[in-house]
């Protein structure tokens, strides 16, 4: 690793004002899965790091009436066995679940995750798919970003050099969406090749509401909004899930690399979302 | 470079030593404590022959920075059978040939331990989901899936903690 | 049948209480390892060492116009730098071993002075005080380099206008060694048709999960220098370091301690190994030299990496009349090791696999590219000739419209010995496969997964190989420069305990257990009773080392030979004691005997072995003490062999593979340990799975590596494999006084071919026959789309 200063802060204010103070120069260590292998591979470098593990008021996951808050240093394996988010929203479980291994899971955030924005990570979609609002905290104060607006392109989001990313905000379940994240893991680096999370609210026969977020495939996580539209309001049939699933890269730059190229990644898009999108509908 | 008093616990035996921020707890455990005990097999995070406990839970000591663990109680592989008897789970490699050249045997080891402690009765495919965060290049996996089922069978028998 | 066979495993010639062969002890290595008290040379610290750092070259093809290191030399902790104008005459050439053939061997300097010919190749050696610093002076180090275009494929070499790569080889080939028997000719004048086939054996990472690491150490007073070194084979590597440094023998000393896997990469001369010694007398200081596992990618040996033309005549009942193969064997930038051996002889001398093939035609053009040098990987040339011939029968079935294993039935050899075979259960096996694989019950089953659009395929595959190539005059006139024996020391000591030295050297093998069960059975005392000792080139006496499979039949017969010697000694002196003469003296279950029943009637082994070591009294004309030392150099090696079947399902959608069913059925004549022999089995078929649907090393056109860490390179997990299932049959060779064959290659060999059999079995009805490695998803369905395109313009 090329050298760097290592500073601790105590509170989310000491913090604050630490990212204040040094902007570019520093980078924030969270749970450390995306931002030390980049280090140790001497592919990131850094002046200082700024260890926010002692922030516990970011580690812990509220449940109100109508919204839950979901800290932004809440772990992978938090998430994977929080009894009460299963509650509301499974999909959580199986999108965390599938992410790396167990020991990543023990150390890994969501706050980590969702800042890295890496293209082919699992949060990015899921907070896409449950209209997750970002919160972001500087000295200035905070403001709450949605996830759509959150991601920015590879790697980027709008957060600011001085911004801590705070927290998630998830509305509750109250509609009963059935939801679902499958994913094809990349049989060296276990990142989404192509993964979709898909939620579906019924209406009698019809789809009442759809959400789709693909990760994998363009820059950053992203809602596909033309097939959602083709489903929309509609009686589900295979014929029309084929249909919906053939825009799955509509608009989108889908990315290419020596394992998979750009047609295989579609492809692998529109099979994970049809899946997904079946299970969701076996769930009704 | 910045470099840090620190104050870790490691088998039961603690330590104070000061640390460069940017020393890998893996290297500081190996290098600065001569704790060999975890091995190094990759630098990406993914061979898992470094897994140790850290507060209880298994982490890739190779990404969290020595720094990072100030105060915290590791437990390695060597802690692990009571003098020169073997624990279940080491008991368990052995009698079905689950390690060859060794290596990746200390993290196999610390990973089962936290699969057993969540998931007493894991199934096949829970195992190997489990294992997916260690790599093993000598024995196709087969003999210590086989090991852990044993671990598994044996230490519901004497009692869920003793594994 | 089968029964009589497997009793064969149990029935040796040692009584019962000690008989320790054909029994699966728990290995001795494990409580240590299990502890976390393994002895990997990572955590070898010596005082006062140093660490070191190889600057590599970032270009495929480069020219090296200046090296500019004082700004890294400046830096805090740095001790000194080592550069190719600095060791240009002080450190030899790097040399292969085995020149199989007329082939010239270009240049290859331990640091690259004028010319860079890979991404990788070495370009400065730094030493420091802590790893960190060394790491650090990397990026201080300012090379200026002139880019020359790069060659990365071994077909695209031979092009006529391709550039050249080393001066004195033209056309980039280092040589075409030839093969033949029979007169393939006569072959296409009797046969049917001609069957023709392209296939790409695809170049991996051997990948041991403990990089190699060196710690060397050089006494300037005596010049004594101990170098801990994870060598498969650490008396050749004494010989090639000292022979490249210059060097005498007997002051290097090398220590092999634990090794974290092996698997070939480990056992071919590199540059760290002449680098880190040269530097430790350089600069005083012990150093420790570990690589990381990217830059492994790019330092460590590659293998496999060859495209093959397949020619076959054949009748139109499925007889093989000849085979004609054409093979370009990706060599890389230099020539390693074992390099040009391993497709020209590992590869040709055995490409008709299990089958009577009459006549036979091969030709090897050793490549030569701007990438790294590719050596002997497990298996080593067997993977690529099994690939090949069984390939070939799946495309003479295809062609014929036969069932695949009738094609395989018709040409199996079933009278041995046979060219290179000794002895074989090749029909047997196959036989057994099928069965346990329960294929017909597959193929019902297949069909009717078929209707409900699911893609089930059944492979199997019959394969054999070379065990312990010798005697050593035949490793002569092959080019090989090593002998095909192996070592083994017994000393037995006042207590009649045993230590017991082998020159072949384990990396995870478990050698401590199987070396001591059959010294153990041999002498007839317990296994407690016999410490083994290798990896020590003081301490051993001259051998090989372990590769081709060759420890238990080589090393494991030398150490019976030995045991039996020392009994032999030992009874004369048992007959001192028991006053009679030595040939009434017989011996049984570790006590000797006068059956004639004299007072003392018996007297133990440890008794005999203190009156040896206190020789108050002799047997008339005999030396004092027990010890025996034999070397070993079988009259021939031994030819394993097994069927491995494989069921799988392919996810059309995705392309993805699910193992459903892989059975090995193997045949390594008697197993000494067969609990271990069926960890070699898994082992090597994971290695195998690895090559057929995971692993590939893959260049950009510039020649940078695109699989340059474990993000890109996807070895097997645990979620990426079946269960396997294995069975033994029993045929023991009579090359050896052990009556064992190999077994350490065999799940590599058989795993790729039978995997994409059954694969393309899976896809028949898509027309597609072949897919190369690895059949990865995307590869898959790619051949999918082109299938599904092809048959639709068809249709049209």
């Amino acid at each position: 690793m090329v050298p760097f200063d290592y500073i601790r802060p105590k509170t989310l204010k000491e913090a604050c004002a630490a990212l204040e103070e040094h902007l570019d120069d520093a980078q924030l260590l969270a749970g450390g899965h995306t931002l030390l292998p980049l280090l140790k591979m001497r592919m990131a470098a850094t002046d200082i790091l700024i260890d926010i593990q002692d922030l516990s008021e970011l580690r812990r996951i509220e449940i109100t009436e109508d919204m839950i808050s979901i800290g932004a240093l809440t772990r992978h394996v938090d998430l994977q066995k929080s009894v009460e988010l299963f509650r509301d929203w499974p999909v959580i479980r199986q999108a965390a679940g599938q992410i790396a291994d167990l020991q990543v899971r023990n150390r890994g955030t969501i706050g980590g995750s969702l800042s890295a924005a890496d293209p082919s990570a699992d949060w990015p979609a899921v907070a896409l798919l449950l209209s997750a609002q970002i919160t972001l905290q500087s000295t200035d104060g905070e403001r709450t970003v949605k996830a759509e607006d959150y991601f920015a392109g590879m790697m980027e989001t709008v957060r600011g050099p001085s911004e801590i990313l705070t927290k998630i905000t998830l509305p509750r379940n109250s509609n009963n969406m059935k939801a679902h994240y499958h994913k094809f893991r990349h049989p060296a680096s276990g990142y989404a090749v192509a993964s979709a999370a898909v939620g579906v609210t019924m209406s009698g026969n019809k789809i009442d509401h759809v959400r789709i977020a693909i990760s994998g495939i363009s820059d950053h996580a992203y809602l596909a909004e033309k097939s959602t539209k083709i489903l929309m309001n509609e009686i589900p049939s295979q014929s029309l899930i084929e249909e919906a699933v053939q825009y799955i890269t509509h608009d989108q730059t889908v990315m290419s690399d020596q394992f998979a190229d750009t047609a295989y990644r579609a492809q692998l898009a529109k099979t994970m979302c049809y899946r997904a999108l079946v299970a969701c509908l076996a769930d009704q | 470079m910045s470099t840090h008093n620190i104050e870790i616990t490691v088998d039961g035996k603690s330590y104070k030593r000061t640390t460069e921020s940017r020393k890998l707890l893996a290297h500081f455990l190996r290098d600065d404590l001569d704790i060999t005990s975890l091995n190094i097999g990759c630098d990406t995070s993914q061979c898992g022959a470094c897994t140790i406990k850290v507060n209880g839970e298994a982490v890739k000591s190779c990404t969290i920075l020595a720094v990072q663990a100030n105060n915290m109680t590791i437990e390695t592989v060597a802690s692990q059978a009571t003098g020169f008897t073997l624990s279940i789970v080491q008991q368990a490699f052995q009698d079905k040939h689950g390690l060859q050249c060794g290596f990746c045997t200390p993290g196999m080891v610390m990973t089962t331990l936290e699969l057993l402690k969540t998931n007493p009765s894991p199934t096949e495919d829970e195992i190997r989901e489990s294992l997916h965060g260690n790599i093993c290049r000598c024995t196709g996996y087969h003999n210590i899936i086989e090991a852990i089922k044993e671990a598994a069978q044996q230490s519901q028998f004497q009692g869920a903690s003793s594994c | 049948m089968l029964k009589e066979k497997s009793d064969l495993n149990r029935a040796t010639d040692t009584p019962k209480r000690f008989n320790f062969i054909g029994q699966s002890v728990k290995r001795r290595e494990d409580p240590a390892l299990l502890s976390g008290h393994g002895t990997f040379i990572d955590n070898i610290k010596l005082p006062n060492m140093a660490y070191a750092a190889v600057l590599r070259s970032p270009y495929a093809h480069a020219k090296i116009l200046n090296i500019e290191t004082s700004e890294a030399l400046a830096l805090e902790g740095i001790i000194g730098i080592l550069t190719g104008a600095d060791i240009k005459n002080q450190i030899g050439a790097i040399k292969p071993n085995w020149i199989a053939g007329d082939i010239k061997v270009p240049d290859h300097p331990a640091l690259a002075h004028t010319k860079v010919n890979y991404v990788g190749d070495a370009v400065a050696f730094i030493v420091g005080e802590t790893r960190d610093v060394v790491q650090d002076a990397l990026e201080l180090v300012e090379v200026d380099y002139e880019p020359l275009d790069a060659l990365i494929n071994e077909e695209a070499a031979a092009d006529v206008d391709a550039i050249q790569i080393h001066n004195d080889l033209d056309g980039n080939k280092a040589g075409t060694p030839l093969m033949a028997w029979g007169d393939y000719r006569q072959a296409v004048e009797e046969a049917d048709q001609i069957v023709k086939l392209r296939l790409e054996n695809n170049r991996l990472i051997p990948s041991p999960l403990e990089p190699r690491v060196l710690v060397a150490n050089v006494d300037v007073f005596s010049g004594k220098t101990d170098l801990y070194i994870p060598s498969q084979v650490p008396h050749l590597h004494r010989r090639w370091i000292a022979e490249t440094l210059g060097w005498p023998e007997h002051k290097m000393h090398l220590i092999c301690p634990d090794i974290g896997g092996g698997f070939g990469a480990k056992m071919h001369l590199y540059i760290e190994e002449v680098l880190v010694c040269y530097a430790s007398r350089h600069f005083g200081r012990p150093i420790k030299w570990t690589e990381s596992r990217s830059e492994s990618h790019l330092s460590t040996h590659h293998g496999r990496a060859h495209t093959q033309y397949l020619e076959l005549a054949v009748k139109n009942n499925g007889q093989v009349l000849g085979l004609k193969l054409e093979i370009f064997a990706n060599m890389g930038a230099y020539l390693s090791n074992m390099a040009t051996g391993v497709p020209s002889v590992n590869c040709t001398y055995f490409a008709n696999g299990n089958y009577n093939i009459p006549h036979y035609f091969a030709k090897t053009n050793l490549m030569m590219t701007n990438t790294v040098p590719v050596d002997a990987y497990r298996g080593a040339g067997r993977p690529e000739a099994t690939y090949l011939i069984e390939r070939a029968m799946d495309k003479v079935a295809e062609k014929l419209k036969l069932d695949p294993l009738e094609v395989r039935r018709i040409n199996v050899i079933r009278e041995f010995p046979h060219n290179f075979y000794d002895s074989g259960s090749f029909l047997e096996c196959m036989d057994v496969a099928r069965d346990r694989v329960d294929y017909d019950g597959w193929r019902t089953k297949q069909s009717e997964a078929r209707k409900q659009g699911r893609y089930i395929g059944i492979g199997l595959i019959n394969y054999t190989e070379s065990c312990g190539m010798a005697p050593s005059e035949v490793l002569a006139r092959i080019g090989f420069d090593r002998g095909g024996y192996e070592s083994a020391q017994i000393r037995v000591h006042p207590d009649g305990k045993v230590s017991f030295a082998t020159g072949s050297m384990p990396q995870g093998h478990g050698h401590a257990t199987s070396y001591a069960q059959i010294v153990a059975s041999t002498l007839q005392i317990p296994m407690e009773d016999i410490e083994v000792i290798y990896g020590d080139t003081d301490a051993v006496p001259m051998g090989i080392g372990t590769y081709n499979s060759r420890s238990m039949a080589v090393g494991g017969s030398a150490a019976k030979i030995c045991a039996k010697k020392i009994i032999k000694k030992a009874t004369k002196y048992a007959a001192v004691l028991l006053k009679c003469d030595a040939e009434k003296v017989t011996y049984r279950d570790g006590v000797f005997t006068n059956p004639e029943d004299q007072t003392p009637s018996e007297v133990s082994f440890a008794k005999v072995a203190r009156l040896a070591a206190v020789p108050h009294k002799k047997p008339e004309g005999e030396t004092p003490g027990l010890d025996e030392i034999y070397f070993h150099d079988p009259h021939a090696m031994s030819s394993p062999n097994g069927s491995h079947a494989a069921v799988v399902e392919v996810d059309i959608e995705t392309g993805k593979v699910k193992i459903l069913e892989y059975v090995a059925i193997d045949d390594a004549g008697v197993l000494i340990n067969p609990m271990l022999a069926a960890g070699q089995i898994h082992g090597g078929v994971a290695q195998g799975i690895g090559q057929a649907l995971f692993e590939h090393v893959q260049y950009a056109a510039d020649g940078q590596l695109q699989t340059g860490s474990l993000l890109d390179y996807a070895l097997p997990k645990s979620d990426m494999l079946p269960n396997f299932k294995t069975e033994f049959l029993f045929t023991p060779t009579k090359t050896n006084p052990l009556g064992v064959k190999g077994i350490g290659e065999a799940g590599t060999i058989a795993a790729p071919p039978v995997i994409v059999s059954a694969i393309c079995d899976a896809l028949k009805p898509f027309g597609i026959s072949h897919i190369d490695m690895p059949l990865t998803p995307p590869r898959i369905w790619k051949a999918l789309q082109n299938a599904t395109i092809q048959s639709k313009t068809g249709e049209n």
